[in-house]
This record gives C-alpha cells, structure tokens and sequence, in this order.
C-alpha cells in the first residue's frame, strides 16, 4: 500500500525510463568495511538540504525533468553552451526555432532559461502539455504575423505533427525535410568549419535543433557537468553537517575535482560515447549523481561512512542506466586485464601516497593470497575496488585499448597521413576480405559478383573483372549542418564513409571500428553478419565506377569451398578465351 | 491413378491461375530462365555448353572428360585461344580448373544436371544461357503476364529485365558473369512462347493480390533505376521478386477464389526458435499451408461437379466421370482407393461431409507422401525465395526472410522516387501488401490473435524493434530521436 500511496505518475514515468535496480542495502552493509573507510559513529542528526537533495534525486527522479523545476534552480545547474547564442541570433532575425530530440535531451531545460533570447516570441515551452491544432493555430499566428515561433517538442510529436498536418500546412514538410538533412558528408582532408562560424540566422526561415545529435560525452561537456555538479555552492550546508568528515560524498566531490582524476572520468565517458550510442544529459546528470551520491540519502551516506561501496570509483560501475551500461560493455578496469598490473595490485606491491585520494582516504597495502586462503571473495572484491581506484587516482591508471581496430581507425582520420596511404590501408583490408587467397592489393578495389537466383543459396563460387581505382575513391567525415555545429562545437567522430569520390550518395561504405574488426577478424561467407551485410552492398553499389575495358577483361573465378581458382583472360570483342592461370 | 488425377488437378490450377503447383520442385533460377525465355523469345544454341557437361559431370570417366575437352578445342579452335594450345589435357589449365569452375558458376542454384544443358536451368544472368526447361510449370510466363507484356499495361520492371539479360548487349557493358560465359554459347535461336498464356486469372483486370503485386514490382524497378548498381544484383532482386510474387499469388488463391479467409503472417525477428513470436510465426505459416490443401479440395470438388453435378450422391462415379472426361480409363472399383472411398463416406449422408472425406482422400492419394500439392509449393518456394526458415526437412516453418528478400521486400514496399516513410507507416504498406505484421502497430496482437496464435504484447513490441535493428543493419531504415525510424532508400547527403 506504502508504495502505491508513494507513487506519482512521474515517478512511474522515472522508472520505466530506468530499470529497477535490486537494493541490496544489507549485502553491502554486511560487506566488511574497507580499512580505509571507518564505520560512522556521529549522532543521528544528518539534515539533508534541499540543494543536495537536488543534486542526489538526479539520479532516478524528477529533479531530473526540466518541467518540474524551478527556474533559480535550473539556472543553477545550467551548463553554458552557444545554444543560447544560436537561439538569440535566430529570433533577434526574426526567425522560428524547433528544439527537437530525445525525451531527456534539455529541451525544456534549454528553453525555459532562454527567456531574455526569446523576448518577442510566441514560445511553447512544452508541447506535450498542447493539443497538435493548439500548437498549430499559433504556430501558423506567428508566421502570419511574422513573429517568431519558438517549441521544444520531442521529435516523436513533432514528426506525428508533421505527419497530420503536412497536406494542411505544406510548409510543415521543410520541417521534416530539415530532420532527415541534419547530418552531410565532406571529404576527410577538406577543412571545414567545425565551430559553425558561418551560419547566419535568416528571418521567416525555421531552424532545428535537434539535441539527440550533441554529443553529451564529448569531453568539454563532461569536464563542465563534472565541475558543475561538484561545485561548493551545492554543498553549502555540509560544512556545518556533524557527519561531514566521514561521508563519502565529501571525499567523492574532492576527487573529481582533482585534476586526476576527473581527466580519467572525462576519459572514461568520451571513451563510453565513442562506442556511438546516444546519450542524454539526463542519463549524464544521472550517472554523475550516482557517482557522488550512489542514490543514497544523507541518512543512508551517514551510515555507510566511508565504505568502498559508496565511494564514486566503484558508485561509476555500480548504478543502472544508459552510461553504466556503456561500461559495463568492457571499460571498467576490473574486466580489464593487464598482467603486470594485475600482479603488482593483488600482491600490493604499489607506493599508497602515489594514489591521489591517499590523503584523504588511505590505502592499505597487503598481499591479497593472504585473504585469499581465508576468504577468496573477500580478496576479489578487495582487488575490484583497488582496480578501479587504481584507474582514477594513480599515475599511471589508464584504460587499456587493446583494439587494433580502434587504432586503424584512428589511423584512418590522421590527415597528416596522404590520403592515398589512408585509403590503400582501407582498400586492402577489403580486398583481403574478400579473397584471403590473393595478396590484397592497396591500389584498387576489387568487385566480386556472385549469382545465385537462391538468396539462401550454399554456393559461393564468384568472379570478378572490375575494380574500382583508388583514385575514384574517398573518405568522408559526417558534419552537422552549420547551425547545429554553432549550437554544439566540435563534435567526436564515430564514423566515416567510403565512397565515391564523385557522389557519396549511394554508393558508400559506413567505416567505424566495428567494421574494422570484422574485416581483421573474418572473411567472406554468406552468413548475415553486419560486416557482410555492409560490404556486399558497398560492392554491389559501386559496380557503376568500376573500370571498363571494352576488349579485354581479366576475369578471377574462386569457389572457396574447392579452394579453385582461376584467372581468366577473355577477349570480348571476338568473344573468345585469351589465357588462363 | 493418382498420376492421372494428379495431372487433371494441375492442368485445373494452370487454367485458372497459369501455372501449375502439383510438382513442388520450383526454383527462383527456373522462374528466372522462363522469364527470360518469354521476354527474349529464344533458347541458347549450346554445343559448345554440351561438350563442357561431358567434360564436367562427376559420372562420366577421365577419359570421357579428356575426350569431350579435346572436342571442344578442336572443333572450335579460335574460341579457345591460348587456352586450347595444350599439349597435356588431363593436366591443362582448362581441364582442371576454367571448365569445373565455370560449371560451379552455372550449377550454383543446383539446377544443372548430368550431360546436356538443355533440361537445366543456369544460375546466369544472360538470355544467351536460356534453355527450354520447363520446371518452371508456368510460373515464368504467368509472371510475365502479371508484369504486362500487353502495350501500355507493361511495367518497367520488364524493360529492366530485357535491358539486364539481353543476349545482344555490347562488349563493354557486359557484367563479369556474362564475359566469362559468351565464348561458350555461339547465339540462341527463337522460340515462339507467349500464346500459351491463358488462365482465367490475369484474363480481365487484376485481382486486389495482383494489383499489390504489381504496384511491388513498379516500387523495385524504380529503386534499381535510383540505385544503379551492379547488374546482377539487380537481377537477382527481380527475379526474387518474381518467385515472392508467385508465392504470394499462389498463397492468396485460398482467399481470393476460394473464398476463405485472408491470412497474415507473422514476421520472426526473435532469433530463437522457440521464442513465443516463433511460434507463432510458425503457427500462421501452418495456416496458410493448410488454407491451401483446403482450396485444393475446393478445386477438386469444383472438377467434379463440373463433370458430375450432385457428385456426392455418387463420388465413385463422379470420379471415373472426371477420368473419362479426360480421356482415360476409369478405376477399378475394387481398388484400394475404392475402398477406402467407400468406407469413408459409410456413416454419413451428408453431403458436405462426403465432400470433404472424399476430397481428403484423393488429395492423399493424388499428393503421396512428397505432399506435391498446393501446400508442398509453397513451402518449397517460399523457403527457395529465402521467404520461409528453416531450409531444413522440418514441416514447420516460420516466416524469417533472409537479407535479400528482405530488401526485395522493403524496396517493393516503400517509393524510392519518394522521401524514406516514417516506420509506422511503413509497417501498414508491409500489411498492406504483403499480408505481413511485425508486431509494431496497435492492431497487429489481434490479427495473428484471429488465427489462433497468441503472442504477448511486449514480445511483439520487441520483435518490431528487432526488425528495425535488421533494416538499419541492412542500411534499409534509419533511426532519428525519440523513437522515430525512417524506411527507404537513404541517401548520405554531401556537403
């Protein structure tokens, strides 16, 4: 009964967006304390302050939902960007503004501290409270009186708005228009503007922001949500709180904003939106919540002091959520393995004061096969949190990229490197995919024509006659569109696109560390794998630049099943065999 | 018997839907040589082809083998170039390797047999390949039709189809199949075959089916037109759509002309066999099949009446009625099927029980244990077309296309020449006109649900998103904000 009492509509609408995590307050109370934490022995008088609770309740609540909070609270957490900047020009010239994106993008957030840049406009600050015909009728007022419009809306509404009313408002169709246009491509080696500095707002023209294309773990707006949500001015109240010196919020705050350690969040978060699913700032906000606070009350922190269970090294791994489960998807130190560290960890064979936090909470050194007779999860656990601490405070903590792919890729976006070695690289690892059996050429694509009228056809005996000179070729990065990257800066690249050096459209090879590994890792077969899926069509696609010779082809025939192959020269103007080898 | 009932059953289905279903042994690469076969109107003149099946078929003897290769060389010697200057056959290049390969190519839907091309139907993408292989049992000419080789009525999808298999295509523009296969076929030879087409359907207007049908085929040719790409993907994806088209033909003709109910099929994109949306998959691919044993009845009812009206009165003699009418003996009252006949239709009068005992009966008989039915076709081709999994012997199968019908599927569905659909929208063209749910819109738990196949809502739920991971790994679908997808030929706008 308690619970459904407890519940709010929000609050149900909070949890569906994050799963339910199974407490388990009394496996990590009963956990031993950590020789460095001690056990809390203060008086119960731990008030929480409203500030605080702000900043904890991000985590899991609706402090998280813009709608929800009062503005002077908002603006308080407000992370400057040249979002307001861009929405100033925009409505100052006298044109309309569609803040789009994911539920949890900072929509309302955004919009609801741009009061003074949105002076003079019809604003609708959130849709969902608005039927479609409302939004509409004064969507349409202020473009009739040129006036202009501004709406944060989710993209789901606005494309079923669009969708509705389109045939009645045909100029809704350049709305859907501009979503599917925001991201183009240019070439790798052309220089381009990054910051956005030639977009030029325009009157009667409507503008879209979509959010969900910000990258959240970019490493400035990580480095301004870490500095932001461990700032004095939120924990007022804690320099006159009995338990302060034994709480792992105070400890939490003070590492990650020391340099070390908050340069290996920082990393450890652009490495997470590396992995090119998108993030919101509220699943950000939250995780960052959860580092400090570890969803915990001030009352529940006071009781589990300065145990490593609430400490934010561990708090990182710990909580449930889209970042966490970015990851846990192979970057948490402890699944991490690095021999030679491993060792010197387990066998506490490592300097203490070497460890920023050392000072504040201390480290001590033992040999854990000593515990490990006694107690061998004790010892594991012991050495899981001494990882991960190992990670953010020490100098030489790092994440291990063991991925060559990662590395080519890289490789592959150095423009110092000619773009004709770049490409040589790709076009191997290609033409090797395809026929492991051939030295893999670099200076041209080969295409491969396989028939069988069967799509679940066994054979895959096949030819090819064409190849596809490196020179026709090209690399191009995504960019946003110029108003997009004034609003959001410099954006990571996730991919890149192999294409035609003539038009990309079509004919084009999306290029990420994804399809590196299974070019390095497999080769060709018929099994629906995404390497084979993105490679047979790129080949498929690219037949139209293939190079043509009118009276000669040489012609390669390999069935990988027999190992047989073949290279046969056919002369197609007496239609007629030259050679064969 | 049953090979004469099974025979007056076929030539039934075939004058009313223009091809026949009762041999169950179809192909996409049959359909895909009588296409080619009725839109060029030749065959390949293939002695040099027939020389490289000696010298190729595992049955023959080495020196068999050596023989034909030497023919080969020696009576067409310019053909072979420096190719045909051996001196050791047994061990030449041509021997060992350019010959076996080449029938590797031509064999790959293992439609190429034994020592004369002429009963084989070639995994080629050129008319000068085409033989007069009739397995296609009219599924190649009924095609045809349905494309509309009557004036303006044809479509696109035709021109493309010339424009790809042309035996007369330029050196230069040839794909690499084709160059490798001319210098074995010297030409090809007319052969007259677009007056066989005259079915009932397709006769007066299109059916709803076969306007959908038509509408896919127009959607494809204008992607492939966008797209450009190689030819023989092109034409694989034709012909697919070829072999789905008379799959969904053949699985509509229960609705459409026997007045049953219109199926849907569940779309499988668990990826697990056992999972409740596998099932159920299953469980609606079993309907369709059993849908069409019952039309199979229905026609066969249909024969009889026709050749004795208040057949059930009499079934035996309905029976030797409809064997005369065809020109054959009639049965001996005292055979098996006599009796079983008798012994079914004892206990009852009436005549609706009679019907269906009575029709059972012959189907089994007419059918065997290989189920060369209506429902055997469309097994067979729907696993053939990549439409129907597993490939495997199990009778239960479920609907899981593979990447290439899927895309067939996809690009048949949407307009290339349009802006990509929302995803929603999408899914109600691929009801529309495939008779398909996923499981993402409101209506589609209640449809399969009308079947007998219950699945929960959040699996369904699950399912469609799965789909739609599938069409953005296939590059088919992209993913926006807040749950929003767009389907359709996507391009990478350039800066």
């Amino acid at each position: 009964m308690q619970a459904v009492v407890a519940s709010t509509p929000l609050g149900e609408r909070v949890s569906r967006l994050i799963p339910t995590r199974i407490e388990n307050d009394h496996l990590q109370r009963s956990q031993p304390l950590s020789v460095m934490g001690g056990k809390n022995n203060m008086s119960n008088d731990v008030r929480e302050d409203e500030r605080i609770r702000f900043i904890r309740l991000l985590y899991r609540n609706e402090t998280a939902y813009a709608d929800h909070v009062v503005v002077a609270r908002l603006r308080e957490l407000n992370i400057k960007t040249n979002l307001d900047d861009v929405v100033r020009k925009v409505v100052r010239a006298g044109g309309s503004i569609v803040i789009t994106g994911n539920a949890g993008d900072g929509k309302t957030h955004a919009i609801r501290l741009m009061e003074k840049e949105l002076k003079g406009a019809d604003v609708v600050t959130d849709a969902s409270e608005l039927t479609y015909q409302v939004i509409l009728q004064r969507w349409q007022a202020a473009r009739e009186a040129k006036r202009p419009f501004c709406i944060a809306i989710n993209e789901g509404p606005l494309v079923d708005l669009v969708r509705q009313y389109r045939e009645v408002h045909p100029w809704l169709e350049e709305v859907r228009e501009q979503l599917l246009r925001l991201v183009s491509y240019q070439p790798l080696e052309q220089d381009f503007d990054e910051e956005g500095e030639t977009f030029k707002a325009m009157a009667d023209t409507t503008v879209i922001i979509d959010l969900s294309h910000r990258q959240v773990l970019s490493d400035q707006l990580v480095g301004s949500m870490i500095s932001k949500l461990t700032d004095d001015t939120w924990y007022e109240s804690c320099a006159s709180c009995p338990a302060r010196r034994d709480c792992a919020v105070t400890y939490n705050r003070s590492m990650l904003r020391e340099p070390v350690p908050r340069e290996r969040m920082i990393k450890l978060l652009t490495s997470a939106g590396r992995k090119g699913r998108k993030v919101t700032f509220r699943e950000a906000l939250a995780f960052l919540s959860y580092c400090l606070f570890a969803g915990k009350s001030c009352e529940e922190l006071r009781q589990a002091g300065t145990s490593e269970e609430v400490r934010y090294y561990w708090n990182a791994f710990e909580g449930e959520g889209a970042v966490f489960e970015l990851l846990d998807a192979g970057l948490d130190p402890i699944k991490q393995t690095n021999a030679s560290i491993d060792e010197h960890l387990w066998r506490g064979q490592f300097i203490p004061e070497q460890f920023v936090g050392h000072a504040l909470m201390p480290l001590e050194q033992r040999n854990l096969d000593e515990i490990s007779e006694q107690e061998n999860r004790a010892a594991t656990n012991e050495f899981g949190q001494l990882k991960r601490r190992w990670y953010f405070e020490h100098p030489e903590g790092r994440l291990l990229d063991f991925s060559e792919a990662n590395a080519r890729f890289a490789k592959l976006q150095d423009t110092q490197t000619p773009m004709a070695i770049r490409l040589g690289l790709l076009i191997k690892m290609i033409n090797g995919w395809w026929n492991r059996s051939a030295d893999a050429r670099d200076d041209a694509l080969r295409l491969w024509t396989k028939l069988t009228y069967q799509p679940r056809g066994r054979t895959h005996a096949m030819v090819s006659g064409l190849n596809v000179n490196r020179m026709r070729l090209r690399l191009y990065r995504p960019q946003l569109s110029p108003v997009l990257r004034r609003a959001f800066g410099r954006q990571p690249v996730t991919h890149l696109l192999l294409a035609s050096a003539d038009d990309p459209r079509y004919a084009r090879l999306v290029v990420d560390p994804e399809l590196i590994e299974g070019l390095m890792q497999s080769a060709f077969s018929d099994a629906q794998t995404p390497t084979t899926r993105r490679l047979t069509q790129f080949n498929d696609a690219l037949s139209q630049y293939g190079d043509r010779s009118p009276d000669v082809r040489t012609i390669e025939v390999i069935d990988p099943q027999t190992e047989m192959r073949a290279a046969v020269v056919v002369d197609l103007v007496n239609r007629r065999y030259d050679s064969a080898n | 018997m049953s090979k004469v009932l099974r025979k007056t059953l076929s030539d039934e289905l075939h004058r009313r839907h223009g091809y026949r279903t009762m041999e169950a042994k179809i192909k996409p690469v049959h359909i895909a040589n009588a296409l080619m076969r009725v839109e060029h109107q030749c065959v390949g003149r293939m002695n040099v082809l027939e020389q490289l099946f000696i010298a190729t078929h595992r049955k023959n003897s080495t020196e068999q083998r050596i023989a034909a290769v030497q023919t080969m060389i020696t009576t067409q010697k310019e053909r072979w170039g420096a190719l045909g200057q051996v001196t050791d056959v047994r061990n030449s290049a041509l021997m060992t390797k350019v010959l076996p390969l080449i029938r590797t190519l031509l064999g790959a839907d293992g439609a190429a047999f034994g020592n004369t091309p002429e009963m084989s139907s070639f995994s080629s993408p050129t008319a000068l390949t085409v033989t007069a292989d009739p397995s296609d049992d009219g599924a190649g000419a009924f095609m045809h039709r349905l494309w509309g080789a009557r004036g303006t009525e044809r479509l696109d999808i035709l021109d493309l189809l010339a424009e790809l298999t042309d035996p007369n295509k330029k050196a230069a523009d040839m794909d690499d199949l084709s160059a490798l296969l001319a210098p074995l076929v010297e030409g090809t030879r007319e052969k007259k075959v677009t007056s066989s087409f005259a079915a009932e359907d397709l006769s007066s207007g299109f059916s709803a089916v076969e306007a959908e049908l038509r509408r896919a085929a127009i959607h494809l040719a204008a992607y492939e037109r966008k797209l450009n790409p190689n030819p023989i993907a092109t034409l694989q994806r034709v012909v697919l759509l070829a072999g789905l088209s008379v799959f969904m033909h053949a699985s509509t003709r229960p609705h459409e002309r026997g007045g049953l109910e219109r199926r849907f099929l569940l779309l499988d994109s668990s990826g697990e066999h056992f999972s409740p949306v596998a099932q159920a998959s299953t469980r609606c691919v079993a309907q369709l099949v059993n849908d069409a044993s019952e039309y199979l009845s229905i026609v066969l009812s249909d024969l009889l009446e026709s050749a004795h009206p208040n057949w059930t009165s009499n079934p035996l003699g309905a029976i030797n009625a409809l064997l005369e009418a065809g020109g054959h003996a009639p049965f001996d009252g005292r055979a098996k099927l006599a009796r079983r006949i008798k012994e079914s239709i004892e206990e009852t009068n009436d005549p609706d029980e009679i019907r269906r005992e009575v029709c059972e009966e012959l189907l089994r008989e007419i059918e065997g244990n290989q189920r060369r039915g209506l429902d055997g076709y469309l097994r067979m081709l729907g696993i053939r077309s990549g439409f129907l999994y597993p490939a495997q012997k199990n009778p239960n199968k479920r609907l899981n296309p593979s990447d290439r019908t899927l895309e067939v599927m996809v690009m048949a569905t949407v307009d290339a020449k349009l802006p990509p659909v929302e995803y929603r929208d999408f899914l109600e063209q691929l009801c529309d006109r495939w008779g398909i749910v996923v499981g993402g819109r409101p209506g589609d738990a209640e449809l399969i649900a009308n079947g007998g196949a219950n699945v929960p809502g959040r699996a369904l739920r699950d399912n469609s998103e799965r789909f739609l991971d599938r069409l953005e790994s296939l590059g088919l679908a992209r993913r926006l904000a807040d749950s929003v997808a767009v389907v359709g030929l996507l391009e990478a706008a350039h800066a």
